[in-house]
């Protein structure tokens, strides 16, 4: 150590929890593809899931939606709907990430879809997209797709909602193909 | 005793002043200057921590939303930066424990947009022997104990919690609390019995009640010219304080309220027959708003009785009482978030000064 050296004990901790890769792709061309649509409840989420099944629907092949929507946004979904809706689909996708706790608990529920085995995505505004990548970091899936939205979604009316929904629908389709998991 | 064998990793700079931005840089404090967590400072803490009986590797919890590892050594660190005494660890420990609680919801109570921010209300001779304030200005400047024990709690959030505004903590305008929320009860001043017995502990016991805040309501009571009414008008003013319709809890009417009577109204409440119990219930019943209001200004939908009351405080086991601050005509009120799967609830922890036994 030189005499001018100053050293100080290291104040932060890291989660002990393991990472997980995410590595899951679907075949999103196989007819009647099943697609879970998560809304957690925040300000015009079921809105916006049901904007986005009508955004994807053209898009896929016959494919058949299921919505499990819930009216706490500060809450994950249970447990035991975690784990029908992955057995019950191909597919999910989850929102919205508009706020802290509803972003929380938006990207927990994809996070939770993703370890259950199917590919999942969570829809996050720009303004909370960094937040997005922290809860999937801090709960070991760091590369869980995260699709931006521009902000505000809630509140903008049901037009404004299904042009976000439109927007969307190609980095949803992106997400679920694994397009930035690596080959 | 030789000191105990250290885990964590080092941080080497030229200088302290380069220390600190280093700290600042790496998200690892609040913004203000820090005492440097040096070997020699964090060793003794890590002794008042020892002849409490906890070894510095003891894993205390798991703070979220980071669920960074909150052992004695690493929650030593963060109280010597705040600028604790070692007769303030004790505290500081027992409020991370707390807020380790999984009850205590903290992954999501560090995230929301609401300003909710820890606060820690201690009991008990701790707050004797770790030189608590809970007169005048409990919670304002000059208190060191308070003030140094909020903010290592605070600290621990950043850098085992991993919160920081913008990037994990999203509270739209954050709160001059949320860097140290901290005060005790003054017993001597109260005519109640003391309100960690009151959640089933000995008045012996040194106690550390957590809950999560909006900053502090200053609400106005003066004697008037009839103080035989007063009373009840304390009763209408704190009401009306937690019933503000604007408050997230006039609207879901879930979450901890805390009610900080100053002495002289806590004694005039007295007088008119009340107790900690009677307060929370009366409260109860006098904070309301109409349905429709709340209907109204949170853009749902009719109700169908726009004049059926909706009451603030769904439960009075929720509601807080405790007596600080000096004698005067103001009390305080602090109002939840009321989300989260628990539902915003006080989390209470004892404090552990010595695990020393008498031999007789």
């Amino acid at each position: 150590m030189s005499a001018t050296e100053f050293v100080i004990l290291d104040p932060r901790a890291a989660p002990p929890i393991a990472l997980m890769p995410y590595r899951l792709k679907a075949d999103i061309s196989r007819r009647g593809l099943r697609v879970a649509l998560f809304s957690n409840g925040f300000y015009d989420a079921t809105n916006l899931m049901k904007a986005v099944e009508a955004a994807l629907g053209p898009a896929l092949n016959g494919p058949v939606f299921s919505l499990y929507a819930r009216q706490n946004a500060s809450v994950t979904a249970p447990p035991e709907v975690i784990a029908e809706a992955a057995r019950d689909n191909d597919v999910a996708v989850t929102a919205l990430g508009h706020c802290g706790s509803c972003t929380s608990s938006a990207t927990r529920d994809a996070v939770a879809l993703a370890s259950a085995g199917i590919p999942a995505c969570v829809l996050i505004s720009e303004k909370f997209h960094e937040m997005a990548g922290f809860i999937a970091r801090s709960v070991g899936m760091p590369d869980l797709p995260r699709v931006k939205l521009p902000h505000p979604v809630a509140g903008t009316g049901a037009a404004r909602i299904a042009e976000i929904a439109t927007g969307a629908a190609p980095a949803i389709i992106s997400a679920w193909e694994g397009a930035h998991v690596a080959a | 005793m030789s000191p105990p064998e250290l885990k964590s990793g080092l941080l080497r700079a030229g200088s302290e002043q380069e220390l600190r931005d280093k700290l600042f840089e790496l998200r690892a404090t609040d913004g203000l200057p820090v005492i440097l967590p040096t070997r020699q400072r964090v060793e003794e803490m890590l002794e008042a921590a020892a002849f409490a009986g906890y070894d510095s590797d003891l894993l205390i919890g798991e703070l979220g939303p980071n669920m960074g590892e909150a052992t004695v050594e690493k929650v030593a660190i963060n109280a010597v930066m705040a600028g604790c005494r070692p007769e303030h660890l004790p505290v500081v420990i027992a409020a991370v424990a707390a807020l380790c609680d999984p009850r205590m919801d903290i992954g999501v109570i560090g995230v929301t947009t609401h300003p909710v921010t820890p606060l820690l209300i201690v009991n008990g001779p701790a707050v004797q022997e770790a030189g608590i304030g809970c007169s005048f200005g409990a919670l304002g400047y000059g208190q060191q104990a308070n003030l140094c024990i909020g903010r290592a709690v605070r600290l621990c959030m950043i850098n085992l919690g991993g919160t920081w505004p913008g990037h994990s903590a999203m509270a739209v305008m954050g709160q001059p609390a949320s860097l140290t929320y901290c005060l005790g009860e003054d017993e001597a001043a109260s005519p109640f019995p003391p309100l960690h017995t009151s959640l089933g502990f000995s008045a012996g016991q040194s106690v550390v009640t957590v809950t999560a805040q909006s900053g502090p309501v200053s609400v106005i009571v003066p004697p008037g010219i009839d103080a035989a009414d007063m009373g009840e008008r304390i009763l209408d003013c704190l009401a009306l304080a937690i019933a503000n319709p604007a408050n997230n809890v006039a609207g879901v009417g879930l979450g901890t309220v805390v009610v900080v009577l100053n002495p002289d109204h806590a004694n005039a409440l007295h007088r008119a027959g009340y107790d900690r119990k009677g307060i929370a219930a009366e409260l109860a019943r006098r904070a309301v708003n109409p349905l429709g209001l709340i209907r109204r200004l949170r853009g749902e939908p009719p109700a169908d009785d726009p004049d059926a009351p909706f009451a603030a405080i769904a439960d009075p086991d929720t509601v807080l009482v405790l007596v600080a601050g000096g004698p005067g005509v103001y009390s305080t009120v602090m109002t939840p978030w009321g989300g989260g799967e628990h539902l915003n609830p006080f989390v209470s922890r004892e404090i552990v000064f010595s695990d020393s036994c008498e031999i007789g």
